[in-house]
């Protein structure tokens, strides 16, 4: 019996080959199994070997970054930047670029909506739409490519010029 | 990481689970109890941050873990009063694996792993729940409420705080009691239900073909995806898989208890996702077909067609009705998602072919599903043409296949929100269960499966050890009266 088990084995191993081999799993394997890179946030991986490299890196803050990338490194900047500002007009609200402006423009990222800033950081931001839009005190200024400012917003004018730049945009992801 | 807490949590599944199958009389193997037990602990764990904010109570680590304390004291009673039935399991059931079955293991053991491990290790990173369930759930821990300040956010680009609160709740639990991104109740999910299904194929089919079948399931990349991405189609899938195969067990062994848990699958499965609702009315005829050919009372008949309407949708009156309309503070009127123009009916054609032609036959459906679909088309269509021979279970197992793909289709005509590329590509998953039983009851597999145990065993052709193909398998063997 043990040779014809050894029989099944082979058979078996051959089957495991062949499926493997085919393009759709072999793509899986390598981009989400054995991936050189991070598959959810497309980072390399640390030393090559996704789970060795995360096993030095369990702490959440590390986890989060890793996870986020851009998302979480900008809500990151925002809240370090409001907390060591003077925010008039109480609590702050930030206005966000249409992300199809950022499009236009050939950003290498968009921003996240409202609810997930306000998940990661705790600022509440609007978009352009939004009924409150006049109450914004910062906002999110595009001088370019790749190129981001966070800004203080001092007066109705400034808002409005900025609004003007989006308003050929409609709010989307 | 909080073990004892990941540790009490997993013994408080085990008991509500264990409990609730005691309630029903369901009398299973033990592998598939423990199994079922745990996925049924986390279906009705779920229930309790969703009940305390229907109650206005706040929801903290004190309220919360008492709730679950009580909820485990209360299903112990119907566990403790039907321990002479409890059956653990003995040594001498483990069995040494067959040399071709190693390599098997090994591959299954560290995908496993690695869905775990990234279950754990990652946040929750879907778009549809950072912007719904995992901030409703992240913010209800610091403000002890569901409906907290995220409903103070501009929420013009999104709906998803409109969906059920199963994932909210489950991971307000975990958050609380095991670890600050929550998720592992969705390992818990999984690697039980993958155990309870690697159990039925292995039961009818030789464990190499079993396992070869399995191991198209597991590559499936979309399918794996959400092993470990925490959203609610993998979730939904196996509440509605093991409301058919409750459904299966009840037309073969005709126990009424059998027809009543599935009745409570499929109303947790409509808890997970509320349109599933649509899915669980379309059983309704495949049931009745088996009704009125047993000559079932007229009676019966109609109390079980209502207790499968009305327990679904007493759990969607719940969720949509109550909690969305009442306590939801923005303004949603369901009907408004509804199709304007449902005289078209070419929208619903359109889908059944998108369904097809862009999800299942294209370069997307291979990198999407792999070959599993293929794999099963084959097999059906082997089945079809030499041997024209189906047993219940595969009736039932086609039956839902083809209703996921009709009621998918439909679903998309109705709500044109449900969109090809999201919501039906992910809907999709309920179909590969099915397809999984039904390759365990094909024809064409159990002959395969027969000469090569005869071959492997020595066996004359007529003593292969397969249980018939007309019981139910996973039903233990009733004790004489």
């Amino acid at each position: 019996m043990f040779f014809k088990r050894l029989i099944i084995l082979m058979a078996c191993l051959s089957c495991i080959g062949l499926l493997y081999r085919t393009e759709s799993v072999s793509r899986w394997l390598e981009h989400f199994i054995f991936p050189q890179e991070n598959p959810l946030t497309n980072q390399v991986a640390d030393d090559g070997t996704e789970i060795t490299g995360q096993f030095h890196m369990t702490d959440l803050e590390t986890r989060r970054k890793r996870r986020y990338g851009t998302t979480y490194l900008v809500c990151d900047y925002m809240k370090k930047t409001l907390d060591t500002t003077h925010v008039k007009n109480g609590e702050p609200l930030i206005l966000l670029p249409p992300n199809d402006y950022l499009r236009k423009i050939g950003n290498s990222f968009t921003l996240a909506e409202p609810a997930e800033i306000y998940y990661h950081c705790g600022l509440k931001t609007v978009w352009t739409n939004n009924p409150n839009v006049d109450k914004v005190n910062w906002a999110f200024v595009v001088n370019g490519k790749d190129k981001v400012a966070f800004v203080p917003i001092t007066s109705k004018e400034q808002l409005q010029q900025i609004l003007n730049l989006y308003k050929d945009y409609k709010p989307s992801l | 990481m909080n073990f004892l807490g990941l540790l009490s949590l997993l013994i408080c599944h085990f008991v509500v689970g264990r409990g609730l199958i005691a309630l029903f009389k369901l009398r299973m193997r033990p592998i598939y109890t423990f199994c079922v037990s745990m996925i049924c602990g986390v279906a009705l764990a779920s229930f309790i941050p969703f009940l305390l904010e229907l109650f206005h109570a706040d929801i903290t680590a004190t309220s919360v873990g008492s709730a679950l304390a009580v909820l485990s004291v209360i299903f112990l009673v119907p566990l403790l009063l039907d321990m002479k039935n409890l059956k653990m399991p003995q040594i001498s059931d483990i069995k040494v694996p067959a040399i071709y079955e190693l390599p098997f293991y090994i591959i299954f053991g560290f995908l496993m792993f690695l869905s775990v491990w990234r279950c754990y290790y990652y946040p929750s990173n879907a778009r549809d729940m950072l912007s719904g369930p995992e901030v409703m759930a992240e913010l209800a821990i610091k403000e002890k409420h569901i409906i907290n300040s995220l409903f103070t956010v501009d929420l013009y680009s999104t709906n998803n705080y409109l969906k059920p609160p199963y994932i909210t709740s489950l991971q307000i639990i975990y958050k609380l009691f095991v670890q600050p991104t929550g998720q592992l109740w969705l390992s818990v999910l999984v690697v039980n239900f993958l155990i309870m299904i690697f159990t039925i194929m292995k039961e009818k089919l030789h464990p190499a073909i079993a396992y070869l079948i399995m191991l198209f399931f597991f590559s499936m990349p979309e399918v794996f995806g959400y092993t470990y991405l925490m959203l609610f189609d993998y979730s939904n899938m196996i509440f509605f898989f093991l409301g058919f195969y409750f459904i299966t067990r009840n037309l073969i062994s005709k126990e009424t208890n059998d027809f009543y848990f599935a009745v409570f699958m499929f109303s947790i499965a409509t808890y997970v996702r509320t349109e599933t609702l649509i899915l669980v009315g379309m059983v309704l005829p495949l049931l009745l077909f088996y009704y009125l050919k047993e000559k079932l009372p007229a009676t019966k008949i109609a109390i079980r067609t209502a207790l499968l309407l009305v327990f679904p949708f007493i759990i969607y009156y719940l969720c949509m009705n109550i909690f969305v309309k009442h306590y939801i503070p923005v303004k949603y009127d369901v009907s408004s998602d509804v199709n304007k123009n449902l005289g078209n009916v070419g929208a619903f054609f359109t889908r059944l072919y998108d369904i097809q032609d862009k999800l299942i036959f294209s370069e997307n459906g291979v990198a999407y599903y792999g070959y599993f679909i293929y794999l099963f088309l084959i097999i059906l269509a082997v089945d079809i043409a030499f041997f024209r021979k189906f047993s219940k279970e595969a009736i039932v197992a086609l039956y839902a296949v083809v209703m996921v793909y009709v009621g998918l289709a439909f679903i998309g005509y109705l709500l044109p929100l449900a969109d090809l590329m999201h919501t039906t590509k992910r809907g999709m998953f309920k179909m590969f269960p099915p397809m999984l039983f039904y390759m365990c009851n094909s024809a064409f597999l159990m002959k395969v499966s027969d000469i090569i145990r005869n071959w492997e065993y020595s066996l004359p052709a007529d003593k292969t050890q397969r249980p018939p193909v007309a019981k139910p398998a996973a039903t233990a063997p009733k004790k004489a009266k």
